[in-house]
């Protein structure tokens, strides 16, 4: 917001409020990493301990020599490394074709897509967890990769993006004897790389995250993932939270580290799908 | 003209991406409507209205519809006042903006199983760093998740940290998008800031505030997973015994919708139950857009 009213002592105070509403916000990440290297003595004791007496960073190794732990991470892994690159490039392709192409029924497809982006989740997991069963899925890493391979909302955010890609470049192109795919794939892939990597974030949290629907569908180790796997375990290992907290930074991590590398584009992905509908 | 049809081409590209969308977005949301009016997996008939007749009479159903209008009635406004209040202060500094923005949605990308374990440890009512510190300023220790009284109040507040991050953000770009003109004629006029906020601010903000109520409540009303891990069973992990404890105080919608479909097998009078939220849902955003709506822009 525009700055006129600022005063020098109001903004001290302001900085106060925010410095002291950051720390709130900072305090569970605080204490789940200081938990994770907690001694198990250290965990359980009467008042908290705020700073380990050493650091031990042995508990991950403990968590991963857990056969089933390495097992979650892998297939939460696997996961992911499917869905991630499949969204991209099933919603860019589609987000393409809506916004740049004419055709009969585009805006009735384009609503469709729309229409499905509203229906909460819960209305459709039934359902789809018949499918798969007829599928013969149940428990299979196709029921956990198959279905988010397109995303409505990802066709909705790449469709706002390309209208800012120049039809005059897409001439350009056609001119130097360009196939429509190809453009789709020289020209317009590299100029919406932003909105690309805002996606990526987004269906890489979604993916990484996902816990209702890996719930219902898995059923063994093989295919459980690392959101349902951890959950799990904070139950059977109620005496040994340093590992659960472990855990708890095994899952967390990763999306933050992409977030960071990422934030700039992430926060305009955020803005432009919330603010241009 | 062959060169235009050349060109259309590519549309061909859509059918398998839209099939993909159809077989698994498009074609289930039919079918829950159908699967409601069956008694699956228990039987194979057809059965009218009857889950969605049984469905109102269960205590349990309309509890988790009772406790998901509570969670979402405060949580939602909690969200938007408190979001709203931190954005105007992050717009009001002039520096480190970027670094309280990205400090604040940190919770947003973290691991919702993740988060609702830590939580479920600061809330642990022997070794929970929440009692410690309540004990400190000279409180009484709280029960948090073990108390039916403030089970879902504490999820509450988890879920508004892991939330407002996403909103102040949207909440910023909002308010950048304010023409500074409109704060220079309020200040020729002689508007102090409550007056500046009130007349000025809030108005503009209107688009915005509608399109983050629509999609907070949205989330509210299918809260799931928090309530999931942080309410489930463990041995004196300070929670209910199954998820939604204790005594059905954080018993939710789609919490039901899981377990009586996939524990139960109960698969027709759980789509009844996802159903009657999906209509509760569109009345909502409807609601939501015919009061928030705005006849004019800038």
């Amino acid at each position: 917001m525009a700055v006129y009213w600022r005063e020098k002592k109001s903004i001290a105070l302001v900085y106060i409020m925010l410095s002291i509403l950051s720390i709130a916000m900072i305090i569970p990440f605080y204490w789940m990493l200081v938990t994770s290297v907690k001694k198990p003595s250290e965990v359980i004791t009467y008042p908290p301990v705020w700073f380990p007496s050493k650091i031990q960073w042995n508990n991950f190794r403990r968590l991963f020599q857990q056969a089933e732990f390495g097992k979650f991470f892998r297939n939460s892994s696997i996961v992911t490394a499917c869905a991630v690159p499949m969204v991209l490039f099933t919603s860019s392709l589609a987000g393409f074709i809506f916004a740049k192409y004419r055709f009969r029924g585009n805006n009735v497809l384009f609503l469709i897509v729309l229409s499905s982006m509203m229906v909460p989740f819960a209305v459709v997991m039934i359902p789809l967890y018949i499918e798969m069963t007829l599928f013969n899925w149940i428990d299979t890493f196709y029921a956990l990769i198959a279905p988010w391979t397109v995303n409505a909302f990802g066709i909705f955010l790449m469709r706002q993006f390309m209208f800012e890609v120049p039809e005059s470049l897409m001439d350009a192109a056609r001119i130097d004897g360009c196939s429509e795919f190809q453009i789709y794939w020289r020209i317009i892939l590299p100029n919406i790389k932003a909105a690309l990597s805002a996606l990526s974030i987004f269906i890489f949290l979604w993916s990484w995250d996902s816990f209702l629907w890996p719930l219902v569908v898995t059923s063994s180790s093989n295919t459980k993932t690392l959101p349902v796997g951890v959950a799990m375990f904070s139950n059977q290992w109620w005496t040994q939270y340093n590992l659960v907290m472990a855990g708890a930074v095994v899952i967390v991590l990763p999306v933050l580290i992409v977030f960071l590398m990422l934030q700039r584009h992430f926060i305009q992905g955020i803005v432009l799908s919330g603010l241009k509908v | 003209m062959a060169r235009k049809r050349k060109r259309q081409g590519i549309v061909y590209c859509l059918i398998p991406i839209m099939g993909l969308l159809f077989i698994f977005h498009i074609l289930p949301i039919l079918g829950s409507f159908a699967v409601s009016f069956t008694d699956l997996w228990r039987g194979h008939r057809i059965v009218g209205l009857e889950n969605y007749r049984a469905l109102f009479r269960n205590p349990i159903v309309r509890k988790a519809f009772v406790n998901t209008f509570y969670f979402t009635g405060v949580a939602v406004p909690v969200n938007i006042a408190l979001s709203l209040g931190i954005a105007l202060m992050i717009s009001y500094i002039p520096r480190f903006r970027t670094i309280f923005r990205t400090v604040y949605f940190l919770p947003v990308v973290t691991s919702m199983v993740g988060a609702a374990i830590v939580w479920r440890w600061l809330y642990q009512p022997q070794f929970g760093l929440f009692n410690e510190l309540l004990q400190l300023v000279g409180l009484k220790p709280l029960k948090w998740l073990i108390s039916e009284r403030l089970a879902l109040p504490s999820i509450m507040i988890m879920s508004v940290w892991k939330n407002i991050g996403y909103n102040i953000v949207l909440f910023l770009a909002a308010l950048r998008g304010i023409p500074v003109v409109f704060y220079e004629a309020a200040r020729v006029d002689g508007a102090n800031f409550w007056q500046q906020l009130k007349r000025v601010t809030i108005p503009l903000l209107k688009p915005a505030l509608l399109f983050i109520t629509v999609t907070t409540m949205i989330g509210a009303l299918q809260i799931f997973t928090e309530i999931y891990v942080m309410t489930q069973s463990g041995s004196g992990s300070g929670a209910g015994s199954a998820p939604g404890g204790p005594e059905n105080a954080t018993t939710v919608v789609v919490l039901v919708v899981q377990e009586r479909g996939f524990r139960d097998m109960m698969m027709g009078y759980a789509s009844a139950i996802a159903f009657v939220l999906f209509i509760i849902i569109m009345v909502m955003t409807y609601v939501a857009l015919r009061l928030l709506r705005t006849e004019w822009s800038y």
